[in-house]
């Protein structure tokens, strides 16, 4: 009696959990569909504003431009920690732009090794007693450093605070109206400065944010800071990274950009209005992300003071990079980046999602990005679950589900191809045919594992946000060249 | 200097300078272009002679071909070097659907390329000469000696149409010149040759060009000249060149008769 | 789930055929570059001689003729670009030499003929290259081509088109007043088009500072910022009182690189404006014209509320000789003790121990002694009772 009972429960439960998991396929059916189609209007945009911007670039002379007395005075700003190896080749570099009126202000961030030291040598710089506005409550300034032989040159001394710190010191210091945030360790292009003035000055009052693209620089030849002969990567990891930044920079930011609802704006190489990212209380610092929130509280005070505005994107305005080429490095960087998405959405997402007033970047940005970037790992993780539940229930075969992954992956290889047909149509930096072969091959590879790990990295980094964990990993620097 | 006076050359250059006297007689220039060719016999000149006439159909064109020495050679009485230098093209264009061209090609007018004198046909005869290999591209003959007060110049200038420029003309005008594409190079050149003129942009890569002249004038202080050639017209940027050392400031777009002249100018100031 | 299934495989087949296609196309593209770049190639070594040529000839009398042989269409494109880069090099009788040698290959003809296309693409690319080649034949055209371009970045490619084919004032007013009407305030960029054209524009900008509308004022300064003479004073003088602030900020400064003598009264009110960097913009400029007569005035500078002004006050007197340094140093003698005095002491020996580095240079070794002099003189009276001799 009691077995019969038993096996009653069992079935009434089975049954139960066959309709849900039937429901859950259709739910899963239509969240794929949505962020597949959500992906091909977003890459449409992309490719129908390239042939728009690709005109801009071949009919516009960089050379003339650049030595205009009209082009717009740029502070560079450059935050250094520990970078005592590649500082001077990198701020050598970044004295020999192509660019008429700009000033490089290097921020030392309390950095342990000898990369004060190194700076001071280099290029003789004395202390001297300047005075800066103090717009932007920053650490405290230990000295600023300059050499009137190198007077574009700035280097500020400070105690360790971090890289929003760094960077709100150094506006505090810049004496001009536009702030570029670089990395220390990225190279720019000795006319990415003068590509994005032009993007600046067709709409001067309006462009409060102008972002870069960053590529990859790994087997790259580098020669007294110029990149000489562009390679594709030929270690595995820097190679799926650059299939990833091709297609999230070429694919996705292109597109984000035309329709005005650009979430994110490189920290490696951006260009900002300084007034407005003082109105806004400038960096956020203390966790990383800085870069998506700032720029997100550029769109919530630009639309909540109904100041039209745009925040653009430049795609001919390069800055060379270095991608980690270690797991480690890579995982710890990724998690990072986990944590400080979450952290941005729970801060200032959940404030403007859905709501009209804030037009394409809260309705469409901000679901997009919680729904399909933040919470990914969780729907993937319930489908995972749902599969494992229809085999074990015997409610589909290996059949169905390679047939469903296999749409679903070439309907995703179809979008890197969009941002591959982008970057040969406009740009075509990589001149050797053997090159876009590999560029085709990782494209693909990147759903047999980068994919996967990318999602439980950034599970990863949910996890230590909601454990407080608050460290900025670790980045090896070495040189270029690799 | 060693001139190689072998017969063949001595009666070239006897044949070359009654032509050319010929035509100075009337008091107008004349242009001379050598070609190192294959054999070349008597029909290939008569074809040649028909191309060039219907490029040039006005033109008075002598056409020789040296056996010994494998020297193609036409006269043209009362040319300048403009329109000598575009014959030359012609030839070329002709030379090389016969597949004849086996070296560099001088061309020379004078006066323009400097006195005619036994001593520059010699050298004119014995550049061409020489330029029997591999390059096939045409060089103007320039004999003016050394100008006076200037060993040589430096040009230093990131971008190639410029500097090409630049170069290409100086040395029509008898200068010597090197070039450089950054601010080390220019260093390193500087320090090889010790030219009396440097010109210089502002925006070099590596080393730029107001370090260059720093260097310049605190290291070898009196040696060379400086002339900032380029695109910044900011005031400030005059003011800063200036007060490194630089001794002219001259902004592109430019014209080269004016850069010539100041060069001039400096030169007498100084010398 | 099996209509599902049928539905799924058909859209595999679809996706794979789409996907194959866009590789297809993808390499067709990279391998048509290719084959440009080596065509290209070729090109310049065969050209070589011809632009040696051109570049040789590019003065004198004589036009320059065409290449003795017959181009295809790739060459001719590459001909184009190698003149276009020339074009922009050079100016005067040399750029129109190589306008004439574009007429005499065709290219002009050509690109008059590819404007009138109905395709939008190939209009663009002509109307840039009427404007390198800067044909004067082509501006109302493309005038009208720029009245009905919508906003984007192609709208300035051929305003710069027109600005570099205009021959008269009223194309580049014609030009500006069509800009304005799309509101975005993009003065630097007009301004940096007019300065490609061959019109010289000191009339016209001097004719927009006095315009009522506040744009083409803007318009006005910027453009004079270059033209710094004394009639460009004079023009903008009553615009220093203008209701714009930033009106007002480019009044002084174009006012203030323009004049060689600046009156009193002018110098006075400027120093005590309420705008912060019109007081600095002041200061620097009195600093860099370093006549004595001013000091007087910018020693009340030193008084300023604000720091930043104080400093640049500091600095000025610093260069502008004995009678700059003497002041400062009596002030900051006179102040000694507070904020503000250790401050100013603070710069005076910044400049000291500056100076002391650049003894090689004589101006700077005079300045050292003179500095070291008044320094020691000054401070040490007022330190008398503490020094034991």
């Amino acid at each position: 009696m009691w077995v019969f009972g038993y096996q009653v429960v069992l079935d009434s439960f089975l049954k139960g959990l066959r309709e849900f998991l039937l429901n859950y396929s259709y739910v899963a059916l239509f969240y794929v569909i949505l962020v597949t189609l959500l992906y091909y209007f977003i890459f449409g945009f992309s490719i129908r504003h390239i042939f728009s911007i690709k005109r801009g670039i071949q009919y516009n002379r960089m050379n003339k431009l650049s030595s205009s007395s009209q082009l717009p005075p740029v502070s560079l700003l450059v935050p250094a920690y520990n970078e005592e190896l590649t500082i001077i080749e990198n701020v050598r570099s970044l004295l020999a732009l192509n660019y008429a009126e700009y000033e490089v202000i290097v921020v030392n961030d309390g950095s342990q090794d000898q990369t004060l030291k190194c700076m001071l040598e280099e290029f003789k710089l004395e202390l001297i007693h300047s005075v800066h506005s103090s717009s932007i409550k920053t650490g405290k300034i230990r000295g600023v450093y300059y050499n009137p032989e190198y007077p574009n040159l700035y280097l500020a001394d400070k105690e360790n605070g971090g890289k929003a710190d760094s960077l709100n010191a150094g506006i505090n210091l810049s004496h001009y109206a536009l702030i570029s945030t670089i990395d220390a360790d990225s190279l720019l292009e000795k006319d990415a400065l003068t590509r994005i003035a032009r993007v600046y000055m067709e709409n001067p009052e309006e462009t409060v944010a102008v972002g870069g693209n960053v590529r990859i620089v790994n087997s790259c030849t580098v020669e007294d800071g110029i990149v000489k002969d562009v390679q594709f990567p030929r270690k595995l990891l820097p190679a799926l990274q650059h299939v990833e930044y091709t297609k999230a920079f070429l694919g996705g930011r292109i597109g984000w950009s035309a329709v005005n609802g650009l979430i994110i704006i490189s920290g490696a190489f951006g260009v900002f209005q300084k007034e407005m990212v003082i109105a806004v209380g400038g960096y956020r610092g203390g966790y990383p992300g800085e870069d998506m929130n700032i720029v997100i509280k550029l769109h919530r005070h630009c639309l909540d003071n109904n100041i039209p505005y745009r925040v653009a994107f430049c795609p001919d305005a390069v800055c060379w990079t270095q991608a980690p080429d270690s797991y480690r490095i890579l995982s710890s960087q990724r998690k990072r980046w986990g944590r400080g998405n979450l952290k941005n959405m729970i801060e200032e997402g959940i404030h403007m999602v859905l709501r009209p007033k804030y037009k394409i970047f809260g309705m469409l940005t901000l679901p997009y990005n919680i729904v399909f970037e933040t919470l990914n790992p969780y729907f993937r993780l319930s489908g995972l679950l749902a599969i494992l539940g229809y085999w074990m229930l015997n409610m589909t075969d290996w059949y169905t589900v390679v047939i469903f992954s296999l749409v679903n992956l070439l309907s995703c290889f179809a979008l890197s191809l969009g941002a591959l047909f982008i970057e040969e149509t406009a740009f075509s930096r990589y001149p050797k045919l053997g090159d876009l072969n590999k560029m085709i091959l990782y494209s693909l590879l990147m759903f047999v594992g980068y994919r996967q790990i990318g999602v439980w990295w950034r599970l990863n980094g949910h996890v230590q946000f909601l454990r407080n964990n608050n460290s900025w990993g670790t980045m090896v620097r070495t040189n270029f060249n690799k | 200097m060693a001139v190689l006076v072998q017969d063949p050359i001595q009666e070239a250059i006897l044949q070359v300078a009654e032509r050319i006297q010929a035509s100075y007689e009337k008091g107008a220039p004349c242009g001379m272009i050598l070609a190192p060719c294959a054999a070349v016999n008597q029909k290939v000149l008569e074809n040649m002679q028909s191309y060039m006439s219907g490029f040039e159909p006005d033109i008075p064109l002598h056409c020789f071909y040296l056996d010994q020495s494998g020297l193609l050679g036409i006269v043209l009485s009362g040319q300048k070097l403009i329109n000598t230098h575009y014959a030359s093209l012609v030839l070329k264009e002709f030379l090389e659907q016969q597949d004849l061209l086996e070296g560099q090609m001088a061309v020379a007018s004078f006066p323009e390329s400097g006195e005619l004198t036994e001593q520059s046909l010699s050298q004119l005869l014995y550049m061409s000469l020489q330029g029997k290999g591999e390059s096939r591209d045409i060089h103007l003959f320039m004999n003016h000696g050394l100008q006076q007060g200037i060993t040589s110049i430096l040009i230093a200038d990131p971008d190639e149409v410029s500097r090409e420029f630049v170069k290409l003309r100086l040395e029509i005008n008898g200068y010597k010149v090197e070039e450089a594409k950054d601010g080390s190079e220019a260093l390193e050149k500087f320090e090889k040759t010790m030219p009396s003129l440097v010109i210089t942009e502002l925006n070099l890569p590596i080393l730029d060009g107001y370090q260059l002249i720093d260097k310049i004038k605190r290291d070898y202080a009196g040696e060379g000249q400086v002339i900032v050639l380029t695109d910044k017209q900011l005031p400030k940027s005059m003011d800063r060149a200036f007060e490194l050392g630089a001794s002219d400031y001259v902004t592109k777009p430019f014209s080269i008769s004016e850069l010539e002249w100041r060069i001039k100018k400096l030169i007498s100031r100084v010398g | 789930m099996y209509t599902n299934l049928n539905a799924a495989i058909q859209a595999l087949y679809i996706i794979l055929a789409f996907n194959l296609v866009c590789v297809a196309i993808i390499y067709a593209i990279k391998l048509r570059s290719i084959r440009r770049r080596k065509l290209n190639d070729r090109f310049q070594t065969k050209f070589k001689d011809y632009l040696t040529y051109v570049q040789a000839n590019l003065d004198g009398m004589e036009p320059l003729r065409v290449p003795p042989w017959t181009m295809n269409p790739v060459e001719r494109e590459a001909m184009q670009e190698k003149l276009n880069d020339m074009m922009e090099c050079f100016s005067g009788e040399q750029r129109h030499k190589l306008v004439r040698l574009c007429a005499d290959l065709g290219f002009v003809r050509h690109h008059l003929g590819r404007f009138n296309s109905r395709t939008y693409r190939v209009k663009l690319d002509a109307a840039y290259h009427l404007g390198c080649m800067r044909v004067k034949e082509a501006v109302p055209a493309l005038l009208d081509m720029l009245k009905e371009h919508p906003l984007n970045s192609a709208l300035f490619v051929v305003a710069r088109a027109v600005a570099k084919c205009a021959r008269s004032q009223q194309e580049l007013e014609a030009m500006v007043q069509i800009l304005l009407q799309h509101n975005k305030k993009c003065y630097e960029l007009i301004v940096n088009m007019i300065a490609d054209s061959e019109v010289d524009a000191g009339s016209l900008y001097t004719g927009y500072v006095s315009h009522e509308n506040p744009a083409y004022v803007r318009i006005g300064l910027i453009g004079l910022n270059v033209y710094t003479d004394p009639a460009a004073a004079v023009a903008v003088y009553r615009l220093m009182d203008s209701e714009h602030e930033d009106i007002q900020f480019k009044a002084v400064d174009l006012y203030l690189k323009s004049s060689r003598l600046l009156p009193r009264n002018v110098v006075g009110k400027l120093l005590s404006h309420p705008n912060l960097n019109i007081r600095r913009l002041t200061i620097e400029a009195l600093a860099d014209i370093k006549n004595t007569a001013y000091v007087e005035l910018m020693k009340s500078s030193l008084n300023d509320a604000d720091q930043r002004i104080v400093y640049s006050s500091a600095k000025g007197l610093l260069r502008m000789g004995e009678e700059g340094m003497v002041a400062l140093c009596e002030i900051a003698a006179a102040v000694q003790g507070t904020e503000r005095g250790q401050f100013m002491q603070q710069l005076i020996d910044d400049e000291i121990k500056h100076l002391s580095m650049q003894l090689h240079n004589w101006d700077k070794l005079m300045q050292y002694n003179l500095l070291m002099y008044t320094y020691d003189k000054i401070f040490r009276k007022s330190k008398r009772i503490y020094r034991v001799v």
